[in-house]
């Protein structure tokens, strides 16, 4: 196989794979809204709802900080995490 | 910072209570619905569920609703980043352990005869478990069943926060799975609670965005068929109720839903094997009732 054919191949499949890609996210992403906007065409809805645009659940944990301290503020009441 | 008042809600889900709290005239209330239509979509105790109707469905594929791919998908991360360990094809085990329902009140917690750390199971089940985003479609094996009580209710903490995400502070805890946000970035207090209820919380995190999830082995516990004593956490390996002396696990993370993975692989990884899953710090709790609290790197 030629050089200029190799890369050729090289260059298509790349963009196969960025397309794939590309495709994924989207297909989340309108998950995502329809998850945040209750309109779920699977699930009956009980009542009326508004709208909320949101980020996609599978990108979630990377676009997620842990943004954590030493000292909690008063401003705010506290929660409590137990075993469920 | 000083922040306008909170709403609060508490009502019961999951099994459980779940509380939203949020400023600014935020959207509670259709953080509350949204919850309640996620539960009703992935509780395993009514046969009309989708997950039931999905567990009972004969074909290969099913088309499945927003929430429901989510959560699968969720499922099979869990499963991946843990090699198994947090497995969420345990449904047959589950039930054969006497968890056919909701339970009454838990069994006192006594330390382990014979503790050891938990195993993935060899079978593996959960490799053949597919989601196609696209298609919104679940591939399985008939008869390859999946349990939410893994990780639903970390991915729906994270998902009401979404609602939430305008105001200036809220809090979504279901059932101890906690995804806190807000745009005025304040520090809240999560007290981590004792199993063993001697009074004071054993922790307290101050966290301003991310979440925080607890697992263990006390609340949802009973009296098995065998007339042993039985939980929710099952060992794959076995199938039975795992005993690896670690009888809390509580762990930060970015979004709730890896926490509870954390959790839930720190207790089953049992003493020696927890830390590695608490890389944002955390909390363990074992069966002599001593604790560890594990600092943040």
């Amino acid at each position: 196989m030629s050089p200029a054919r190799a890369q050729r191949i090289h260059l298509i499949r790349r963009r196969a794979v960025a397309g794939a890609v590309a495709v994924f996210i989207a297909a989340w992403g309108v998950i995502g809204v329809q998850l945040a906007s209750g309109n779920d065409p699977a699930l009956t809805t009980p009542t009326g709802t508004s709208t909320t645009t949101t980020s996609t659940t599978s990108s979630d944990q990377q676009q997620t900080q842990l943004t954590t301290s030493d000292q909690p503020s008063q401003a705010v009441a506290p929660v409590t995490t137990s075993q469920s | 910072v000083t922040t306008a008042e909170e709403t609060r809600l508490e009502f019961p889900c999951f099994g459980g209570r779940v509380t939203v709290l949020a400023s600014d005239g935020a959207p509670v209330e259709k953080a509350r619905e949204r919850l309640e239509q996620w539960h009703r979509a992935l509780t395993r105790f009514d046969p009309a569920s989708e997950l039931c109707l999905l567990n009972a469905n004969p074909s290969e594929s099913v088309r499945v609703s927003a929430i429901m791919a989510c959560f699968v998908a969720a499922a099979i991360d869990a499963a991946v980043r843990t090699d198994g360990l947090v497995d969420p094809t345990l449904v047959d085990e589950i039930e054969r352990a006497g968890y056919t329902a909701d339970l009454g009140e838990p069994l006192a917690l006594e330390p382990a005869a014979a503790p050891r750390p938990a195993r993935p199971s060899p079978v593996r089940r959960w490799l053949d478990v597919g989601v196609d985003p696209l298609t919104r479609t679940v591939t399985r094996p008939p008869g390859v069943k999946l349990d939410s009580g893994g990780v639903a209710k970390g991915l729906f903490a994270d998902m009401a926060g979404k609602i939430l995400a305008g105001a200036g502070s809220y809090a979504v805890d279901c059932c101890g799975d906690v995804r806190i946000g807000g745009r005025d970035g304040v520090f809240r207090a999560v007290l981590v609670d004792d199993p063993f209820e001697r009074g004071a919380p054993l922790h307290e995190f101050a966290i301003a965005a991310g979440g925080v999830a607890t697992s263990g082995i006390g609340r949802r516990s009973w009296i098995g068929p065998d007339g042993l004593r039985a939980h929710h956490l099952l060992d794959p390996s076995t199938g039975r109720p795992a005993h690896t002396g670690v009888v809390q696990a509580t762990a930060p993370a970015p979004p709730a839903a890896d926490a509870e993975v954390r959790a839930k692989a720190a207790l089953l990884s049992g003493r020696e094997g927890a830390r590695e899953w608490l890389a944002h710090g955390g909390v363990l709790v074992f069966d002599d009732g001593s604790q560890l609290v594990v600092e943040q790197p």
